[in-house]
């Protein structure tokens, strides 16, 4: 009887580290060869009546840049969200860097969050703190002095071309809004960025630019998932399209 | 993030989110202590009047007429008796002297006291009851002593007692609706003061959660809020009613009818005072982590 509760512990803790392993490769292998995101069949039912995601698959590699289009409702956030580990699969599977997302712990789900950069819709910018405290806060969350968080934060603003440090968010226009959700999104260098509808109410000239900075990151080896509503016309040519229609693949 | 570097970030971002709003902080701090400062005061007032309470004349009261010519220690046997009967509290004996002098203290002048040749009165015994004793309790004992000899006459007056049992059971119960209602208007007012700084801070838990931070990461400001301003709401309350007493203490002492648990002083112990403003702060903190809870989740 002790050696088999031994045995389990042994067996949990060796499952942890696994955890731990798999979460670590996310941010440092970036050569690896297994796809570093994985839908097997996932369906998502919301009650009995709202399918978002029906019997879905997808693979993403590393490095790649991919975009979601689809109208609305047809379940491109929930693809997100299910990356992101903020919501988990009616049935199906999510694996990010190999990791089985709805088997991760409380502590590896931060973990694993911490190791991607998110630009919600809403942009979800504190605007009782200005721009730098805004870039800030991931750094911080993630266990960066306040002195290295600041210099990750300037360097982030400086990398989305936002020359803004000290101003109050509410001070900026949407182009800056979303400029400043993007160096949120990578001031903790993530190796996956998955932005839900970050050019939704901006002018052609500030989508370009916007996706012109994702195609960079993209570049540089991060991971980039791009959630639109509507097809881009100058869509970077780099960019894989996948569509979406009633929480299905589209052709 | 470091224990110390967590907490130090979440004093921080709760003083961020109390100054924030200053007049909002300062209205619900007011509002907490207002309803928490009436609370006490009825517990106060409560604790003030009720060794005056205690001292009326509110148990029930058999009187016991013995028959005349009965010997002292008849009188004694019978006291006895009746002390063992079941319910009764106390016996004391009103001889039928002292109950002619008290008459004849009580005569206007002029009475022609002369006339009073021989004492007509008889020795009584008063026995008296729990106040809390039932009816059925009173009815019983006076039925076992009318029994008694030598008792000539037993008087007991029921419907009063009743009366003052159904008083009190009434009033018993509306003070106990009433202190409850009190303690849930304190407790919903505290909530709902905290809950305002939380839910106005819903927007940074969403973002914290996105960026991974953990649950006690993203509560925790809202603890300190919650403990703070609840240990501000309780300080006022306690500190108001306190001020309150003071100031009405020369006018309490003055009325004899009101004398106070303590002979003028405050009725509640520094301790108790203490332990209600650190049950505050543990409030202010549980209620900021199960609305924080909720939001989480």
């Amino acid at each position: 009887m002790t050696s088999t509760r031994v045995a389990l512990t042994v067996l949990r803790i060796a499952a942890r580290i696994d955890q731990f392993c798999a979460l670590e490769s996310l941010m440092t292998d970036a050569a690896g060869n297994a796809p570093f995101i994985v839908f097997d069949r996932v369906t998502r039912r919301y009650g009995a009546f709202r399918l978002a995601l029906a019997d879905f698959s997808m693979v993403v590699e590393r490095g790649e840049f991919v975009l979601i289009v689809g109208p609305n409702g047809s379940g491109k956030s929930t693809v997100l969200r299910l990356i992101a580990a903020l919501d988990s699969p009616s049935s199906g599977r999510v694996l990010v860097g190999g990791a089985l997302v709805s088997g991760l712990k409380r502590r590896a789900l931060c973990l694993l969050r911490q190791s991607m950069g998110v630009v919600p819709q809403q942009a979800l910018l504190l605007e009782d703190r200005n721009t730098i405290e805004n870039v800030m806060l991931p750094a911080l969350v993630a266990g960066q002095s306040r002195k290295e968080a600041d210099r990750r934060a300037r360097a982030a603003l400086e990398r989305v071309a936002l020359d803004a440090a000290k101003k109050r968010t509410n001070e900026l226009s949407g182009s800056e809004r979303q400029r400043l959700a993007l160096a949120r999104a990578i001031v903790n260098r993530p190796a996956l960025v998955l932005a839900d509808e970050p050019t939704a109410h901006l002018d052609p000239d500030s989508t370009r630019s916007i996706l012109q900075l994702l195609e960079q990151f993209a570049i540089a080896g991060v991971t980039v998932v791009v959630a639109t509503h509507r097809p881009y016309p100058h869509a970077p040519s780099r960019a894989r399209v996948v569509g979406l229609r009633d929480g299905r693949l589209a052709s | 993030m470091s224990w110390r570097s967590t907490n130090a970030y979440a004093l921080r971002r709760a003083a961020i989110l109390l100054c924030r709003r200053p007049l909002l902080a300062l209205a619900t701090a007011l509002y907490v202590a207002t309803s928490l400062a009436l609370v006490l005061s009825v517990a106060l007032l409560w604790l003030g009047l009720a060794p005056a309470l205690n001292r009326l004349p509110a148990n029930p009261e058999i009187s016991i007429f013995v028959a005349h010519g009965t010997g002292d220690q008849e009188l004694k046997a019978l006291k006895g008796r009746i002390e063992l009967t079941a319910g009764v509290a106390t016996v004391r004996t009103v001889s039928k002297d002292s109950a002619l002098a008290d008459v004849l203290r009580r005569t206007p002048p002029g009475f022609p006291q002369a006339e009073l040749k021989r004492n007509p009165l008889p020795d009584v015994l008063i026995a008296t009851l729990a106040i809390d004793a039932p009816s059925a309790v009173v009815e019983a004992a006076t039925a076992n002593i009318r029994k008694m000899r030598p008792v000539n006459a037993v008087y007991v007056d029921l419907d009063w007692h009743r009366t003052l049992r159904s008083n009190l059971s009434v009033g018993s119960k509306v003070a106990v609706v009433l202190a409850f209602g009190g303690l849930l208007v304190v407790v919903g007012s505290m909530a709902v003061a905290v809950r305002v700084h939380v839910r106005a801070s819903a927007t940074e838990s969403e973002l914290l959660e996105l960026v991974g931070a953990s649950r006690g990461f993203v509560r925790r400001p809202f603890l300190f809020v919650g403990g703070a301003l609840l240990g501000v709401a309780g300080a006022l309350a306690v500190s108001g009613v306190w001020v309150g007493w003071i100031w009405l203490a020369p006018e309490l002492e003055t009325l004899e009818a009101v004398p106070t648990a303590t002979g003028g002083g405050f009725p509640i112990g520094s301790e108790v005072l203490g332990a209600i403003w650190v049950g505050c702060c543990a409030l202010g903190v549980l209620i900021a982590w199960a609305s924080s809870h909720r939001q989480h989740d």
